[in-house]
């Protein structure tokens, strides 16, 4: 297992030479680069209340505080966007270091609470790990929260039982300062997570 | 219409789809390969020559159709490089050990097509162009673009056919041609596992996921994989399963020469291209 990445740092050594997987320095706001979508200006951390998938309540604005939290709308049955954003999230925390980990929260709420019970949205968030905090509650919860969130409400599409349902496929970023500051679209890769979410930690901390 | 398989955004369905591009290839490589038979002298197309065909032909198809060719263009990098081993490490030196060995021996006969297989059966052709091909196809921002067009993939496709054929024709090249006695054979396809090591190791020890093709594609039903495990996996495969397939040739190389060795017969590998009757 050693012997390639020995030759690879052999092969690059300059690579092998460059910072280690600390938690940057904060540098003037304006002077960093994030990968994701900044919003300006940056809006308060959305409040609402739904439900884990123990049935119990949720105050996401006061559960969440002082954390950097990456909220997501999505539905279990979804074919693509949000298994895969979900799973590249969950990837990335598995390789960041704990005091980083500790300061992040990753929510999913449900867009489809008719067919994603607490017992299947439990499953599939523990299929993908990564600690994600799975929310539901009735259609009018849920549609409350996003338009507390500031997205437009998801609606379904088809009828039947295999429906889909359209929603917005952004993650949204809310920073331990309690703004709502970047939303990071489907696309958004593994590395660009690694990179900012330590960013985010050190540019907007707790008040 | 979907002529050839490419990276696509739809949801991945264990529905069957036809690919006409990879059936019209088939179909005119199987054509080709008759017409070669019918024209061969009576008797000079041999059984195993016949199995090569088939094998050769059902490994290529395998790899180029739905389900492997779809899932290895858009889906999955681990099914990406079993399509590579079937395509460059199987198909390939099947399709040279089905061409019968008399029209070989008759293309050799004139001096400018003698010269030409003679050239390509130069060891380190052969291991250029094929490791060439094998680093450039991996190449993240070339996948990411190229391998999302039908024209792309089938471009990689073929590169791959093609670098097999100039992996194996070292090894493949008839009496007259072939550069490299049969422990020189061994030792050249010996040498041909090194070099795979770097583009397997990059895709195991990697980070990250390098292809953004692979990890933002709709995950497969029934064949739930994590992106980075799937290239991890696509690392493994590239070593461990293509290895013991050259190490597979290695082993027939050094058994047919043994043989030959104790019967008392010359190596069928004859180095001086002087024995080749003039054309």
């Amino acid at each position: 297992m050693r012997i390639p990445q020995l030759f690879l740092v052999a092969l690059f050594p300059l690579a092998a030479c460059g910072p280690q997987a600390e938690p940057p320095e904060a540098a003037p706001a304006e002077a960093v680069v994030f990968r994701g979508g900044v919003l300006e200006p940056p809006r308060e951390r959305p409040s609402f209340r739904l439900k884990t998938t123990d049935g119990a309540e949720f105050d996401f604005a006061s559960e969440t505080a002082g954390t950097l939290t990456m909220l997501f709308f999505g539905y279990t049955n979804c074919p693509d966007v949000c298994p895969v954003h979900m799973a590249n999230l969950a990837a990335v925390r598995k390789d960041l270091i704990p005091s980083v980990n500790q300061q992040l929260r990753v929510v999913f709420v449900t867009t489809d609470p008719e067919r994603d019970t607490p017992e299947v949205l439990a499953r599939f968030l523990n299929q993908i790990g990564g600690n994600i905090i799975g929310l539901t509650g009735t259609l009018e919860e849920v549609e409350r929260a996003q338009r507390a969130a500031n997205v437009p409400p998801a609606y379904k599409e088809g009828d039947g039982e295999n429906y889909s349902v359209g929603h917005m496929a952004w993650v949204i970023g809310i920073t331990p300062d309690n703004k709502t500051r970047m939303m990071y679209p489907f696309g958004t890769r593994q590395e660009d997570w690694a990179h900012d979410i330590p960013l985010l930690l050190t540019q907007f901390p707790a008040p | 219409m979907t002529w050839w398989c490419a990276a696509s955004d739809a949801a991945w369905q264990w529905t069957w789809r036809w690919y006409p591009g990879a059936w019209l290839a088939i179909g005119l490589l199987v054509f080709s390969y008759l017409r070669l038979y019918r024209n061969s002298e009576p008797g000079s197309v041999s059984t195993l020559s016949k199995f090569c065909l088939a094998a050769g032909t059902l490994a290529l198809w395998a790899a180029i159709d739905w389900p492997i060719g779809a899932l290895g263009a858009g889906y999955l990098s681990w099914v990406h490089t079993v399509q590579l081993l079937l395509i460059s490490l199987i198909a390939a030196p099947l399709l040279l050990l089905a061409i019968p060995r008399g029209c070989l021996d008759y293309w050799a006969e004139q001096p400018r097509r003698r010269a030409w297989m003679r050239a390509l059966s130069h060891p380190l052709v052969g291991l250029i162009v094929f490791n060439a091909i094998l680093g450039v196809t991996h190449v993240p921002s070339i996948v990411d673009s190229v391998m999302k067009t039908q024209l792309g993939n089938f471009g990689i496709d073929l590169l791959w056919l093609i670098g097999g054929i100039a992996l194996w024709w070292p090894v493949i090249a008839p009496p007259g041609v072939a550069r490299l006695s049969p422990p020189m054979q061994i030792g050249y396809l010996f040498v041909s596992t090194i070099p795979p090591t770097i583009p397997a190791a990059f895709l195991t020890f990697a980070k990250y996921p390098l292809y953004a093709l692979y990890e933002l594609a709709p995950r497969v039903p029934g064949m739930q994989i994590a992106a980075q495990a799937d290239q991890q996996v696509s690392g493994l495969i590239m070593k461990v399963v293509g290895d013991p397939i050259l190490w597979l040739g290695m082993a027939i190389l050094f058994f047919r020469w043994a043989r030959s060795e104790r019967a008392g017969l010359p190596a069928e590998t004859v180095r001086a291209p002087e024995s080749v009757p003039a054309a």
